[in-house]
């Protein structure tokens, strides 16, 4: 038998149960401008590594792309066919998590 | 010690509900069907790329979005204008006639309350989560490597649901001297059906074109049922 819990729309339709998967962000971090800049993440991953980029105000575009691997957060620019970054990347904040 | 209560998937996998974590609930709901302005056109052809603008308000905005009409992406590019206030230009590809579309802004924070469902809250007495609140429901994620997005990541969408997809870093191509491809949504994401979270391209004009490179990023895929 399932065990965990049901929610229930006002319609009376299941909202959330067990099999539900949410948006699990665990924390934000800070990036900054180096092309494979990281951090240490303590946190166990559960599911499929999930971040969320906010670009800081008056700028749009060159943000980062986030990797996890093995207990860090890796960030990372676009990168040429030779493997350079394509552009400098701007300092962001990032909420990242497991779904 | 922790406060109040976590809740996991069946599987073990998935952590559902912590009041330490910050979760995201739906804020804003925008419906549009609109021309919009031609941003890209080739002499003697239709217009290829069109886009539309809209502001609002937001601590940490997540995006999830669908197209209107079939075969025409939509694509969400989010500018923070500062002090909470951002600017979102959606962009419909494919030489379509309109932008047409729904985008779900979810934000940290509960926006919605009612007298049924489940609340939690943090030691401190803050709401941290609620139900009624629509939490920001992720099915599945994507990432996105040297390029390789999107072709084959779909999802089959059960009837009765509606799915929407969150782009995180798809520019797929540069098209050397236009601008870039960015890939999108080309669906409603209601099911029955396949949902493809980049199912195709919009190509924005970019004066910052100059070097063709790999893109990084993910997408995934939001459940916005309801919302």
């Amino acid at each position: 038998m399932p065990t965990g819990f049901q929610t229930f729309n006002d319609d009376g339709s299941i909202d959330i149960d067990i099999t539900t998967r949410l948006a699990g962000f665990v924390t934000s971090i800070g990036t900054d401008s180096n092309h494979g800049g990281s951090v240490a993440i303590p946190y166990v991953p559960t599911g499929d590594f999930f971040y969320c980029i906010v670009p800081p105000p008056g700028w749009e575009g060159r943000q980062p792309s986030l990797v996890y691997r093995d207990g860090r957060v890796y960030w990372y620019a676009d990168v040429t066919g030779g493997g350079a970054p394509a552009f400098q990347l701007v300092p962001c904040t990032a909420f990242i998590g497991w779904s | 010690m922790p406060a109040g209560m976590e809740a996991w998937t069946d599987d073990g996998a998935h952590v559902q509900i912590s009041p330490d974590y910050p979760n995201f609930h739906l804020r804003h709901r925008i419906d549009f069907a609109e021309p919009g302005v031609v941003v890209y056109e080739i002499a003697g052809q239709p217009a290829f790329t069109r886009m539309i603008e809209r502001r609002f308000q937001a601590s940490t905005p997540i995006i999830a979005a669908i197209a209107g009409d079939v075969d025409k992406p939509i694509v969400p590019v989010l500018v923070n204008e500062g002090g909470g206030n951002w600017l979102l230009r959606i962009y419909a590809g494919s030489q379509p006639t309109r932008v047409a579309g729904t985008i779900w802004i979810y934000d940290l924070g509960v926006y919605l309350r009612a007298n049924y469902g489940f609340e939690l809250f943090r030691n401190d007495g803050s709401l941290s989560f609620s139900t009624a609140g629509k939490p920001l429901k992720i099915i599945r994620v994507f990432p996105i490597v040297n390029g390789s997005s999107a072709g084959s990541q779909m999802v089959v969408v059960p009837a009765g649901k509606q799915y929407a997809a969150i782009t995180c870093r798809a520019w797929v191509q540069t098209q050397v001297p236009v601008g870039y491809r960015i890939s999108g949504p080309n669906r409603n994401g209601i099911g029955p059906q396949q949902f493809y979270t980049a199912g195709s391209t919009a190509l924005i004009p970019s004066s910052d074109n100059a070097a063709v490179f790999n893109q990084l990023g993910m997408t995934a895929v939001a459940d916005v049922t309801g919302h």
